[in-house]
């Protein structure tokens, strides 16, 4: 009887062992499977979230370069310095606000005060420039094909081989003298300048406590 | 009197020994303060002239300016600007240098960071251009510059989500941003509403308007309304304007789902208040009670004398001359196309006096053709009479209104006088 039941004691115990080992490995294996579910729930979700904002198409663009805290309308919205430009976008400058659109080392396109302008380019390194009127300057890089046109045909085309600047104005008319300069060598100058100028311009306003500037303490978020 | 004449002499003494001691600590001050008043007076002088050459080469694009000025100052961080600035036109290279030593010197202001990021990234240095700009951010995490132009140049870039995520928060800061930014997010998907709200991520009225603003100029009109419906009573005076606009554009469905924003839904074939029981503003656009003729010689009131049915009914006062062919008041309706409806109300009339009688006519609001109309109402005075209007739409008919006006006048001036009495108007499709 003691023997039998030391063996049955036995056999109770090894069977109770069993019996535990197999709920901790199907604990564990669960475990591992939700684990494995959440990652994979996780990693969906965040691949759905950056998908989802993934442009269809990369497309070219330009910067817009704008002096100071002035603003032109971009595709009749507001823009400022350091927007992003499409091809066929439609630009106008107001009254004294000129504005630079560079396109890496294809082109650059000044424009001047009171422009109405829509640049269109590609990775080819062609630009054409509808310009309905105002004022532009198209620098073309090397083995850039640009072109201005208005509603009169063709105004002019960039020589490639002299990389020299294409001005055109449409109407014809007196080239303005403020926000676009002839000069070949200044016009980037004018817009970087402006931005400098209007930095330390800032900068004195704020110890002389004249007005208020932009860079001042950094404001909180309720408070933009 | 002793005893104080024996003290008050060592005590004089005293004081003058503490008088000699005194002055040689002031005398070391005053040299001292001359010593130090020639340096402050050269470092000031020095600084401001740092200052004027700076703002001279800002002025002047004089690159000697510039250098002269950081010869008297090298670390002048306003002077390296400038001196960026101007190199920028010929050598974008020799502009960033400039402009990471102005950074250098004055890392805190994040403007320069921001300088420099442009001119990395026109440089080709984009992941240069990047880290200037986060520098940027990071000093000024509620401005809304240093996250635009970070924003644009990881779009630009190819970091698309990246860059809508820092465009978003520059749009919070800035809301006069946002149709930039929602514009840019437009072009780049192709004109995909979905992405654009996505992309946005709308959660204040001011964004919300935005987007609506943006979505109707596109023509996107349900969208426009969801973000209408979406911008809650701030945007009420906008839902009216647009209604008027879907209105004058025929767009009737799209302008009911906009009503229904702030009223009951327009049922098809069901009128607004067809017995006048309450008060409505005549004047505005939608599916209720409207008046376009703005005579100052017609008067339109609710009634409470021997109304037809209710405890109201539309008085009409006529006291002169007024436009024949304007509506004196009338209602869209939706309706079933082709279907066939029977429009009854009830009118009375009092001393009316014209060349031009009142009558109601019943349109295709698209076509502005006529579907059916009374004769006009009798000159007089008469009891309530039931009037009763059967039409039929085209297949494009889905709106129709209900009108009421003048027969034109054979003379240019068309006085009217009288009273008119509406009531009781209903519609019944057959």
């Amino acid at each position: 009887m003691l023997k039998k039941s030391a063996s049955l004691d036995g056999e109770m115990r090894s069977s109770i062992y069993t019996r535990l080992y197999l709920i901790s490995a199907i604990i564990v294996l669960l475990f591992v499977f939700l684990i494995i579910q959440i990652q994979i729930g996780v990693f969906s979700a965040s691949r759905d979230v950056s998908s989802s904002l993934e442009i269809r198409q990369q497309s070219i663009m330009a910067i817009l370069k704008v002096s100071g805290n002035q603003s032109i309308s971009v595709n009749s919205t507001k823009v400022i310095d350091g927007a992003s430009i499409l091809s066929g976008a439609t630009i106008v400058t107001p009254n004294q606000v000129g504005a630079r659109v560079v396109l890496g080392s294809i082109a650059t396109l000044d424009i001047a005060p009171n422009t109405t302008v829509e640049p269109e380019f590609d990775r080819n390194g062609a630009m054409k420039v509808t310009l309905t009127q105002g004022c532009v300057i198209l620098r073309a890089g090397k083995d850039t094909e640009g072109e201005v046109v208005t509603s009169r045909g063709i105004a002019g085309k960039t020589n490639s081989s002299e990389d020299g600047p294409l001005e055109v104005c449409f109407p014809q008319g007196a080239w303005p003298g403020l926000g676009i300069e002839q000069n070949h060598d200044v016009g980037l100058f004018y817009f970087a300048r402006l931005a400098a100028f209007e930095v330390i311009g800032g900068r004195l306003r704020t110890n002389l406590s004249v007005g208020l500037d932009e860079r001042g303490s950094n404001p909180g978020p309720s408070s933009p | 009197m002793s005893f104080a004449a024996e003290k008050a002499t060592p005590l004089l003494d005293e004081g003058r020994e503490a008088g000699r001691s005194a002055f040689l600590p002031r005398f070391i001050g005053g040299v001292a303060v001359l010593a130090i008043l020639p340096l402050a007076i050269w470092w000031a002088g020095r600084s401001g002239l740092v200052s004027l050459l700076t703002i001279y080469a800002a002025k002047t694009n004089q690159v000697a300016a510039a250098d002269a000025a950081l010869r008297l100052s090298p670390n002048d961080p306003d002077a390296h600007l400038v001196r960026g600035a101007i190199l920028e036109a010929n050598s974008v290279s020799a502009a960033v240098e400039e402009y990471k030593q102005a950074a250098r010197v004055r890392p805190e202001d994040y403007l320069l960071w921001l300088s420099l990021a442009r001119a990395q990234e026109l440089n080709g240095d984009v992941g240069g251009a990047i880290a200037a700009a986060s520098q940027g951010v990071r000093l000024a995490p509620y401005y809304a510059r240093p996250h635009w132009l970070l924003g644009n140049i990881l779009v630009r870039s190819g970091q698309a989500a990246e860059g809508f995520s820092e465009l978003r928060l520059a749009g919070e800061s800035d809301t006069g941003l946002l149709p930039a930014i929602i514009d840019l997010e437009w072009q780049l998907s192709g004109g995909d509403a979905e992405f654009v709200k996505r992309a946005i991520h709308p959660d204040s009225p001011e964004s919300f308007k935005a987007l609506a603003d943006y979505f109707r100029k596109h023509g996107k009109a349900n969208d426009a309304i969801e973000m209408f419906r979406a911008a809650g009573t701030a945007a009420e005076q906008e839902r009216r304007q647009y209604l008027q606009e879907l209105i004058s554009a025929k767009s009737f469905k799209e302008a009911a789902l906009l009503w229904s924003i702030d009223h009951a839904p327009p049922g098809i074939g069901q009128l607004n208040d067809p017995g006048f029981e309450r008060p409505s503003n005549l004047d505005e656009p939608g599916f209720g009670w409207r008046r376009d003729n703005k005579a100052e010689s017609l008067t339109l009131s609710l009634d409470t004398n021997n109304p037809r049915e209710g405890r109201f009914s539309l008085r009409v006062d006529f006291n002169g001359v007024s436009d024949p062919g304007a509506a004196i008041i009338s209602q869209l309706i939706l309706v079933e196309p082709r279907a066939h409806y029977e429009l009854r109300f009830a009118a009375r009339t009092e001393g009316i006096v014209s060349g031009g009688l009142p009558y109601v006519v019943v349109f295709d609001a698209g076509s502005n053709n006529v579907l059916g109309q009374t004769s006009a109402f009798t000159k007089a005075k008469t009891d309530w009479q039931d009037y009763v209007i059967d039409f039929q739409g085209g297949e494009s008919t889905s709106t129709v209104q209900l009108v009421l006006r003048r027969q034109p006048c054979s003379s240019s001036s068309c006085p009217v006088f009288g009273h008119l009495w509406l009531d009781n108007v209903s519609l019944q499709k057959l």
